[in-house]
């Protein structure tokens, strides 16, 4: 498949998201969030589980009305597209599948629906690999398999924008890798690519962009990399022989000092030349004084644990 | 790769496109289909297959109580029907001249019903309607040579003709009076159950008085066209003229053999057995969709919810009335030689064709009653999208009749629940026959049923444009 809408009708749309709220009876699911995801490159869509990201994607697809704002494509609301396959692809809900309906027959009233060459059926089937069990009845497929072929649906119209809730769920490794590619090729042809996840470890290979929510609130919209360094700042790593008496001398100092191994320390709260110093002044050698890199886990977990609806310490409170 | 992208129709033919494809894949949808027309021939083929011979044994039935004086040559009778009992609507009560107190001998009579109101009848074969009146009604019969009149009255003065038949076998002396009859179960069409309830006649007259010019005085009460006739009861006393007197007792009835229409309605008797299986797909069309979760992505893939409801009506309103007219067509076919063999044949019942504009109303409006129902159940689905409680809303409100009509014993149930449409399939019957109301306005109950149909499609297009999928 090349990249033929998107290069054919010049640059793949924006999709924004101005100020959106909604609320299901007493839950405020989405409280006025707002974000854009440009084309040509993977935008990942993170928090934790009830954080807002389905009801945002239902939101954006017209799926769910906002009680205040608005979510656009391009400019035009999703429910003024004429044949939105052809311009948006979504992956929603690997489940929403009719059980007694055979795979290609599912994407072939999709693709009546929006006027699409039935021949399409069979190459998104082909491209998710699903082209062996394409007469098979969707009741019968696993997790991973429902997936792929929500994935080639939302394929199916070739649209220069995509979005796909939780991709990665049920599939096995070499799926993972799979969609990894995939996602990052579909940017690489300069589509508009939305995946949301609540794991950040499977965002961290794949999302170049990185918008956080918690609460149904924008916690970060940031590049990955600067996600990270926001949660690495002032924190440096220290490696040393002699790890407890660091730690102690730098405490007293006011640094607060995590063990992050047998021989190795993260301090913050001092500048490194001040660490360097009182480490010496305490008689300690050290091997290594860098800034600490935060993996993308560790920066999400420091933005998410304010906004975390579901704790581990409120699971024990009760 | 792109060349013929934009050129494939994306509008509502699309749209429909699409529905159908839903439709055809999945095995239940068409195993309901399979039922619905499979219940329809074997309905019909079970109804047809009796006993031969069964219905060509009596080209008549003649059994009533009859008061009576011999009359020679012209004269008259009048009462008044003082009160009757409604035990069935084509009980009479009424005055009569015939040839003696033998069944099937040639007569004429003028009488009131409960449901059909004043009747003048002669020979099993001449139905005359009169006024849509119920006792108390005068009535009159008058003799002069052949030509016997009937005449009806509100207070004796006023008469109005009802009718006059001709009966040139009429042998000068004959024997004229009062008589009363109340069917059991000889109206009962056999294709079609009857809403009636039975019971022995009742009726009392007052006001007679018989005019001729050589009359024999004396009445006599005879059960005429019964054999084993027990004694007449104590209220047959001989009337005296001004005084009240009553007839009761016997259930009986006055009627020729008359093509009752079963030649055709046997065709449709699984109408309703075939209707359950497709309320079942009209429900589960849209409600399946919501179940699954699949609602969002046709609305994904169509964001205008109301022409995604609009194309399901269309597809499966086409795709039902389609299969259930081959389906009644066929039961047609298969129906006609076996009820023949039954009895059901010419003169009587003559060979109906499909080209009959009765007989072709009543096949294609079959279809067209049982393809308006299953949209009806897609309304309803897309109203309550649970087809756990979709199914059985779609089956209680379309079967209430059945249950309601015969526990109230009033028309009107069946006259304005959506399973009025069947009235589409009149074809010589009545109100008295169950479900099958609006007499002689069989486009009425159709009519009915579409508004119930546009009104539920208006509320799940309403809701499904307001709610979040």
């Amino acid at each position: 498949m090349a990249a033929v809408n998107a290069n054919r009708r010049g640059a793949a749309p924006t999709i924004e998201v101005q100020g959106i709220r909604k609320r299901y009876g007493r839950v405020l699911a989405v409280d006025g969030l707002s974000f854009t995801v440009p084309p040509g490159r993977v935008t990942g869509f993170a928090g934790p589980n009830g954080a807002g990201k389905s009801t945002t994607l239902r939101l954006i697809l017209g799926l769910d009305a906002p009680d205040e704002g608005s979510a656009l494509i391009g400019g035009r609301p999703y429910r003024g597209l004429r044949t939105p396959l052809r311009e948006v692809g979504a992956l929603l809900d690997a489940g929403a599948i009719h059980p007694g309906r055979r795979a290609d027959d599912h994407l072939r009233w999709l693709a009546r629906s929006n006027g699409l060459p039935v021949r399409r059926v069979r190459e998104v089937l082909e491209q998710v690999g699903l082209a062996q069990v394409a007469r098979r009845r969707a009741g019968g497929f696993s997790l991973g398999m429902r997936q792929r072929l929500g994935i080639a649906a939302a394929l199916l119209g070739d649209p220069p924008a995509l979005m796909f809730d939780e991709p990665v769920n049920g599939l096995d490794p070499e799926g993972v890798h799979w969609i990894r590619g995939l996602l990052r090729g579909l940017a690489a042809q300069g589509r508009t690519v939305l995946v949301s996840s609540h794991l950040m470890s499977e965002l961290e290979d794949t999302a170049d962009h990185l918008v956080v929510i918690g609460r149904g609130r924008l916690l970060a919209d940031a590049a990955v990399r600067d996600v990270c360094d926001a949660a690495s700042e002032g924190r440096y790593v220290l490696r040393t022989p002699r790890p407890a008496e660091a730690a102690g001398s730098l405490r007293s100092a006011g640094a607060a000092v995590t063990v992050s191994g047998p021989d190795s320390l993260i301090v913050s709260g001092l500048a490194a030349d001040r660490i360097a110093a009182l480490v010496t002044a305490a008689g300690v050698t050290f091997s290594e004084l860098t800034a600490h890199r935060a993996s993308l886990e560790e920066a999400y977990l420091r933005l998410t644990r304010a906004a975390t609806d579901y704790t581990a310490s409120t699971e024990e409170r009760r | 790769m792109t060349a013929g992208w934009r050129t494939a129709g994306t509008g509502f033919g699309g749209l429909m496109h699409a529905e159908w494809t839903k439709l055809r894949s999945v095995p239940s949808n068409l195993w309901s289909l399979l039922a619905a027309m499979g219940l329809i021939v074997l309905f019909a083929v079970m109804i047809s297959s009796g006993n031969p011979g069964t219905y060509a044994e009596t080209p008549y039935v003649d059994r009533f109580r009859f008061a009576h004086q011999t009359l020679t040559g012209d004269g008259s009778i009048v009462t008044r029907v003082r009160e009757q009992h409604a035990t069935h609507p084509w009980a009479m009560a009424g005055v009569m001249i015939k040839q003696s107190a033998t069944a099937g001998t040639p007569y004429a009579a003028v009488a009131i019903t409960p449901g059909h109101g004043v009747r003048m009848q002669a020979r099993f074969t001449t139905d005359i309607a009169g006024g849509a009146h119920r006792a108390p009604r005068w009535l009159k019969l008058v003799r002069a040579g052949a030509t016997i009149s009937g005449y009806e009255s509100a207070d004796g003065r006023t008469w109005r003709r009802v009718g006059a038949v001709s009966l040139p076998g009429l042998p000068p002396v004959a024997e004229i009076g009062l008589f009363a009859t109340a069917p059991g179960g000889e109206r009962a069409v056999p294709m079609r159950p009857a809403l009636v309830k039975t019971g022995p006649a009742k009726a009392t007259f007052d006001n007679i008085s018989v005019t001729g010019p050589a009359l024999w005085s004396r009445w006599r009460v005879d059960d005429v066209g019964r054999a084993d006739s027990p004694e007449p009861p104590a209220t047959a006393r001989p009337p005296d003229d001004g005084g009240a007197f009553t007839l009761a007792g016997l259930s009986g009835d006055i009627l020729g053999q008359a093509d009752d229409g079963s030649r055709v309605i046997a065709a449709v008797a699984g109408s309703i057995a075939g209707l359950v299986p497709l309320l079942a797909l009209g429900v589960s069309f849209i409600a399946s969709e919501y179940q699954h979760g699949l609602i969002r992505t046709t609305f994904t893939a169509s964001p205008r919810r109301g022409r995604v409801l609009a194309a399901k009506a269309v597809v499966l309103g086409g795709v039902t009335f389609a299969a259930t007219l081959v389906a009644v067509v066929a039961a047609f076919l298969a129906s006609q030689p076996l009820l023949r063999r039954q009895g059901f044949g010419p003169p009587t019942f003559p060979d109906p064709s499909i080209a009959d504009p009765t007989v072709f109303r009543v096949l294609v409006g079959t279809a067209a009653f049982l393809s308006l129902m299953t949209v009806f159940a897609l309304g309803l689905g897309a109203v309550l999208r649970r087809p756990a409680a979709a199914v059985p809303a779609a089956v209680a409100v379309a079967l209430a009749p059945m249950v309601v009509t015969p526990l109230s014993g009033s028309p009107w149930p069946q006259r304005l629940a959506p399973l009025a449409a069947l009235s589409i399939q009149q074809v010589k019957e009545t109100d008295d026959a169950f479900l099958l109301p609006w007499t002689g306005r069989p486009w009425t109950g159709p009519a009915i049923l579409t508004a119930y149909v546009a009104a539920t499609l208006v509320m799940g297009w309403l809701l499904m444009r307001r709610r979040d999928a």
